[in-house]
């Protein structure tokens, strides 16, 4: 079943008697019309609003109708609205979910009915006070309250931009549109959106991040534009482009590298010039150790605080990289024990005292985990033989207990692995890749594909340096995956088992390797395909794979 | 070529329709009786409700009106009066690129069609709703379509130069039936295939209306299994579907090759952009299929 569009609730809407449920709906009108009086609503990606006129409450409101069907939402409404009765937050809007909403060609789907806010989006709201930079100063402060309100009482928005950061006529900040907010007791219902590509970490979406810090990037590429435009207004014209306010998303892809990081470094605001080289440092941190706006430090007259990000080598040697098997403890899951960031310490200090007694653990775990890099088990075996042996028996028990085993989660082991591997099956001697590995004159040409079943190309490494081979003597690469929209990997995997086939293509010299390998993997719900992958060289290869 | 450019009013996209008016249009489609009208009537009104989506889908704060994300080009031909020219009708007339403002601000009327509805008490009752139209159903003379693509060509040709980082345009041709005897529609789909822009190559889809009741081909890999030269030839002038767009991820979780899958056809790697015999149901959901894709990028 598809679900209605934009032009079926047009056409119901322009008689509300007949498609509401609610008999205080019944009698209202639409507002938001057209010079022909046919109702015109505001559209998202997942929802078309429409201001209405509640005729028995004399009260105007917010109608969202939802144009896709969202997992769980009747569920995530309830627990949403549930939570946020407890807090008092200024920010968020009053509503309230109904399932027998509206009915559209005969069947009844839910509306939400929401607290309506006459105000300016954000975009406009700076647009017209480009020239009043104490107002825009005052709003970026304004900004870091509400992100400080919603960090304490543990709720994130999810999808912070422009169009959704109103500014009531009392220049008040209100946030709208709750589709994809998390709070504790929604930790465990993933939504399935990811925020506007030119406000978030650009690895955000590509990982389904979902957690109670999703927010801090966007809330620093928000606050750092507003600042920013304070000082000076000029950048607007530069950098507004449609739907964005400094930022694009190209600008985290390309780290430092586009016009709006030179700008920002030469403004006139020192804590610009700071902010800026914060957040151009975590477009290349892994998405959970994005520090919060206050937990960020700047202090303009005792001098710089300086954020040290964990070191990440972009050599990518093994002894900096993180192995497969670690990632999943980044994975959202695990992260669902974390606790609340308290207050008194400086997120800066808790970087520096890993071993403080700080509660929010996962955090932790994986900032020093890239910064001192913790040794894996079979990093500080030194015999690489006796290393390579283990791992090519556990590749073996490990695809034999996948194989055989129907629910994967019963097994720990597993559960550690096999998610965010795939199994390592090269069936013939391919010497000659392994040298090709690494740039040599001799050397042409590297890439890995990966394909699905029909043969489709699902990504492929671009460069050597996506490539390498370890001390245990497994292949490691990174894929770029093609299909990308933005650097959002699009390929979503649905639960269950997939094959995969790997070509290995390598051209050194004249000759023309082409090897081809399968394999399969799980995928649970609610994780992707990693970015990430590897398997291992064959015995025979290990002897060449050290050979330059 | 990736065809990922986001579409913005700086950077906006381009969807040009071309339709076949010709006198064949004026036959039902197949295996329907004449009540439900000519294949011109139901495209006149698959079209007029595709530009009100496509109206709709570009408003973002309704005080302000749709905003200018693509520009929406009609040509026609067949047509005694114009052989090939604007399909608008009103005060666009002759007009070959709106924007999508324009567009809304200038429906040649606004008809009251009627419409069944649940009257919530177990009834149906009949209710008028307000319905804008831009083309009306014309189905005269013969078939003039490699003049239509080449005059899709002279169009698009000088916006791709001026728009180099846009997400390329779209042609979506609709026809029922063959080309004048000695012309070659396919030289001009190849032209128009060839423009780019930085993002891509111009995608050129074309829908195949049926007066047969023979069920319809959708999105073939192949022209294996297609009746005749024309059907072969209309799939040679197809692009195949952007990796990007059968696997772009829409709101909601499902790839557009999913959403396909739900209205009843599978998508491959090389499959084209490319419809034979759809008859009036599988003309609207192809048609809103194709064009959802840009919505959701926007």
């Amino acid at each position: 079943m598809t679900w209605p569009n934009s032009a079926d609730y047009n056409q119901s809407l322009q008689h509300p008697h007949l498609c509401f449920q609610d008999p205080d709906l019944k009698q209202g009108k639409v507002l938001s019309v057209d010079q022909w009086g046919i109702p015109r609503g505001s559209a998202g990606s997942y929802a078309r609003v429409y201001e209405f006129q509640n005729s028995k409450l004399q009260k105007i409101i917010a109608v969202r109708c939802f144009t896709i069907e969202v997992t769980d939402q009747q569920q995530r409404y309830y627990l949403l609205k549930q939570y946020l009765g407890q807090t008092n937050i200024s920010s968020l809007v009053e509503f309230d979910y109904r399932l027998q909403g509206i009915s559209i060609k005969g069947q009844i789907y839910p509306i939400l009915c929401m607290e309506y806010v006459k105000g300016k989006s954000l975009d406009s709201y700076i647009e017209e006070n480009l020239r009043n930079p104490k107002l825009l100063e005052d709003l970026a402060e304004h900004w870091y309250n509400v992100i400080i309100d919603l960090r304490r009482a543990r709720i994130a928005h999810g999808d912070l931009q422009h169009g959704n950061i109103l500014i009531d006529r009392n220049g008040r900040i209100r946030l709208v549109d709750y589709d994809g907010m998390f709070t504790p007791n929604l930790q465990n219902q993933k939504p399935n959106e990811f925020g506007h590509l030119n406000y978030q970490h650009p690895k955000r979406a590509s990982i389904k991040y979902y957690s109670e810090d999703m927010d801090n990037f966007s809330a620093l590429v928000i606050y750092l534009s507003i600042l920013a435009l304070s000082s000076d207004s000029n950048l607007w014209k530069e950098f507004k482009d449609d739907e964005n306010l400094l930022f694009k998303d190209q600008d985290f892809n390309k780290i430092g590298q586009t016009n709006i990081w030179y700008r920002l470094k030469q403004n006139s605001n020192p804590k610009v010039v700071f902010l800026t080289s914060m957040l151009e440092k975590f477009c290349g941190l892994s998405i959970d150790t994005i520090p919060s706006l206050s937990e960020i430090n700047y202090t303009s007259n005792s001098g710089t605080q300086w954020y040290n990000p964990p070191k990440l080598d972009p050599s990518r040697s093994t002894t900096n990289r993180n192995p497969v098997s670690d990632w999943y403890k980044q994975a959202p899951q695990i992260r669902q024990s974390s606790q609340p960031v308290p207050d008194n310490t400086s997120w800066l200090e808790r970087v520096n005292n890993p071993d403080s007694s700080v509660a929010n653990l996962s955090r932790l775990n994986s900032l020093s985990r890239l910064r001192t890099k913790q040794l894996s088990w079979w990093e500080r075996v030194n015999n690489p033989w006796l290393v390579g042996f283990i791992f090519l028996i556990l590749i073996i028990l490990f695809g034999f207990v996948m194989a055989n085993s129907s629910n994967p989660n019963k097994n720990s082991f597993i559960n550690d692995i096999n998610y965010s591997t795939i199994t390592p099956t090269i069936i013939t001697p391919i010497p000659t890749v392994t040298t090709a590995l690494k740039p040599t004159a001799a050397t042409t040409l590297v890439t890995i594909t990966i394909c699905n079943e029909i043969s489709t190309e699902i990504g492929t490494t671009k460069e050597y340096s996506d490539i390498y081979i370890d001390n245990n003597y497994r292949i490691v690469f990174d894929l770029n995956l093609q299909n990308t929209i933005g650097d959002r990997h699009i390929l979503y995997l649905t639960p269950g088992e997939h094959n995969y086939r790997i070509i290995l293509n390598a051209i050194n010299g004249k000759n023309n390797y082409n090897k081809e390998a399968y394999g399969t993997f799980l995928a649970r719900e609610n994780q992707i395909l990693m970015p990430y992958w590897e398997f291992s060289l064959a015995p025979e290869l290990r002897e060449f794979s050290s050979c330059n | 070529m990736s065809y990922k450019a986001q579409i913005t009013r700086l950077n906006p996209t381009c969807i040009l329709f071309i339709l076949d008016q010709s006198g064949s249009m004026g036959e039902p489609f197949g295996g329907q009786t004449g009540i439900q009208g000519s294949k011109a009537q139901q495209l006149a009104t698959a079209i007029n409700g595709l530009l009100y989506d496509l109206v709709l889908e570009c408003v973002k704060r309704p005080e302000e009106g749709p905003r200018n994300y693509c520009q929406v080009g009609l040509i026609g031909y067949g047509s005694r009066s114009v052989n090939v020219g604007s399909a608008f009708v009103g005060s666009l007339a002759g007009q070959y690129l709106v924007w999508v403002r324009d567009l809304a601000n200038n429906p040649a009327r606004i008809e009251d069609r009627f419409q069944k509805v649940d009257d919530g008490a177990g009834g149906l009752v009949d209710f008028s709703i307000k319905f804008p139209i831009w083309v009306d159903p014309v189905a005269e003379n013969g078939t003039p379509m490699e003049e239509a693509l080449h005059k899709a060509y002279t169009i698009l040709e000088p916006w791709v130069r001026s728009h180099p980082h846009s997400y390329p345009p779209l042609v979506i041709h609709i026809t029922d039936g063959e080309p004048n005897p000695n012309t070659d529609p396919s030289k001009p789909a190849g032209d128009l295939r060839k423009l780019a822009t930085d993002d891509g190559n111009v995608l050129v889809f074309n829908l195949h209306l049926s007066s047969q009741s023979s069920s319809p081909i959708l999105y073939p890999e192949s022209d294996t299994g297609l009746p005749d030269q024309y059907a072969k030839q209309l799939f040679q002038m197809s692009s195949v579907l952007p990796t990007t767009m059968q696997l772009f991820q829409m709101a909601g979780g499902n790839t557009m090759k999913q959403l396909a899958g739900k209205f009843g056809c599978r998508i491959g790697s090389q499959s084209r952009g490319f419809v034979f015999n759809a008859n009036s149901d599988s003309m609207f959901k192809s048609l809103s299929l194709f064009l959802m894709y840009l919505f959701y990028s926007t």
